[in-house]
């Protein structure tokens, strides 16, 4: 292994407490103060997110919509310029490679950013099968922040004196800043209404140091993976490694609203049709703890109590208790046969079993923007 | 430096006991390493349990960690307050954030448990 890398905001972790773990490589903050804390800030006020460990890969010049539209599932023909778009990956066997956003600048202008935990296969797997423009690795050029919370809009008007009101979800912008123009999407990774702000890597310390001292007054907090994660998956967000991967396809962890068949090749096609014919073995499925105790990854999932003669039907991948819902909520693998919400079914590891009902859509659903 | 209470006596795996009182709980250091605690699971007055049993669970936000008994004798009371306040093992672990009371079986027992400055010791070889 070789030594992990730093982001151009380890110094401010440091300097602010951070619990830092070596994720994937980087060294990145788990916790400031407190996960429950950080995540607390995020519902109700704002947190900032160190993201520059995530990778940006660009595709640019005449033709660079198809060629992205030929390596995704979903169809950038359908939104417009300057919004953004969430999509799986695949292989040609329906796996997924990864989930990204793509953010369409236009038609000849198109970055992805991928989980920093792939980047480097998924920069290669576009090297080898793009047809067309060819992808520029930029991850280093970008230090990525995230400023997430329903007062995000706010804070950044105070700090760059930008008024972003009129971006919708997922929509693209540009702010003024440090003598250039910055790009803003309204994107994320927590459920919430928030911004993901495209610092040029010479410019992260000023651009972090602006955005705390226009947040602070606000309540917001720097907020670290530990929150991240208990944030995405109060919003039911997947996690690549833990809900999808290469032997898994988006049809059975229910990205369908992803997959775009229509007037649209892309590879993994095939497959997924093909699968859809047949029919799904498995699904992802969302669930809630009904008694005592918090499933986590890898317990299994049994159709009744062990006593009671329960054999396992699927496996959690991701579970938590999640502190603004206060409730222990998770993802799934089970038979499709018991993958139908209102399911009472049984979550067992090492003997213990925590009784869990499957539940239907976000466990999170946020007010408002 | 991590935060010992002195007059209690510890284990390896991060329980202290107080002989006094005869409750037991997780110790700084093993808070801070568990994070935000979410959820407790004790046993019930009057379980008999033994010294080195797992008498219950802390799970915080990130993990589920085994709480194992320091001593053998019968559960006397159980702190109530964590069912709706589990955050008290955080903030106050040798005090508020007590989980079970017991009724010491064998005195010997005590022996085998740590002082608070050979835990101390033993916390940094761990750190």
């Amino acid at each position: 292994m070789s030594e992990a890398k730093k982001t151009p905001y380890y110094d401010f972790h440091v300097s602010q407490g951070a619990k830092i773990v070596d994720f994937v490589g980087f060294l990145m903050p788990m916790q400031y103060e407190g996960i429950k804390k950080e995540h607390m800030a995020v519902r109700q006020q704002a947190g900032l997110f160190d993201v520059a460990h995530m990778g940006e890969i660009l595709f640019k010049g005449e033709g660079a919509l198809d060629t992205v539209n030929a390596l995704i599932t979903n169809d950038l023909n359908l939104i417009p310029d300057n919004h953004a778009l969430y999509t799986p990956i695949c292989y040609e066997n329906g796996g997924i490679v990864d989930d990204c956003i793509v953010y369409k600048r236009s038609a000849s202008d198109i970055m992805i950013v991928v989980n920093a935990s792939n980047k480097d296969k998924d920069y290669k797997w576009m090297l080898d099968n793009y047809k067309g423009v060819k992808p520029i690795d930029q991850s280093d050029d970008w230090a990525l922040l995230a400023l997430q919370g329903p007062d995000a809009e706010h804070i950044m008007h105070h700090a760059f004196d930008a008024d972003l009101s009129s971006i919708p979800g997922f929509g693209l912008g540009w702010i003024n800043a440090f003598g250039q123009q910055i790009m803003v999407a309204r994107t994320g990774y927590t459920g919430e209404d928030g911004f993901e702000i495209f610092v040029p890597t010479q410019f992260a310390s000023a651009a972090y140091e602006t955005i705390m001292n226009a947040g602070k007054p606000h309540g917001m907090v720097a907020a670290g993976l530990g929150a991240r994660d208990t944030l995405r998956l109060e919003a039911r967000l997947w996690l690549y490694g833990n809900d999808i991967d290469a032997t898994t396809t988006p049809l059975e962890a229910g990205m369908n609203f992803t997959l775009k068949f229509d007037n649209h090749d892309f590879i993994g096609r095939a497959a997924l049709l093909k699968q859809k014919e047949e029919g799904l073995k498995r699904k992802l499925v969302g669930f809630k703890a009904t008694g005592k105790g918090i499933p986590r990854e890898h317990f299994n999932v049994l159709d009744k109590m062990p006593s009671d003669g329960g054999r396992i039907i699927g496996q959690v991948t991701s579970g938590t208790k999640c502190p603004f819902l206060n409730e222990s909520v998770g993802l799934a693998y089970v038979e499709t046969a018991f993958s139908k919400p209102g399911t009472a079914l049984v979550a067992e590891h090492d003997g213990k079993c925590v009784e869990i009902e499957l539940v239907k859509g976000s466990f999170y659903k946020r007010s408002g923007k | 430096m991590t935060n010992i209470s002195e007059g209690l006596k510890y284990t390896k795996s991060h329980e202290w006991f107080d002989p006094t009182t005869g409750r037991i709980g997780i110790s700084a250091f093993a808070v801070e390493h568990l994070g935000d605690v979410v959820e407790v699971d004790l046993p019930e007055v009057g379980t008999e349990i033994s010294q080195g049993d797992e008498l219950g669970t802390v799970e915080s936000v990130k993990t589920a960690s085994e709480v194992y008994s320091p001593v053998s004798g019968k559960v006397i009371a159980v702190n109530e307050a964590l069912a709706d306040s589990p955050e008290l093992v955080n903030e106050s672990p040798y005090n508020e954030g007590w989980l079970i009371a017991v009724e010491i079986e064998n005195n010997e027992e005590l022996d085998s448990l740590m002082n608070s400055a050979s835990y101390q010791e033993h916390c940094s070889e761990e750190e």
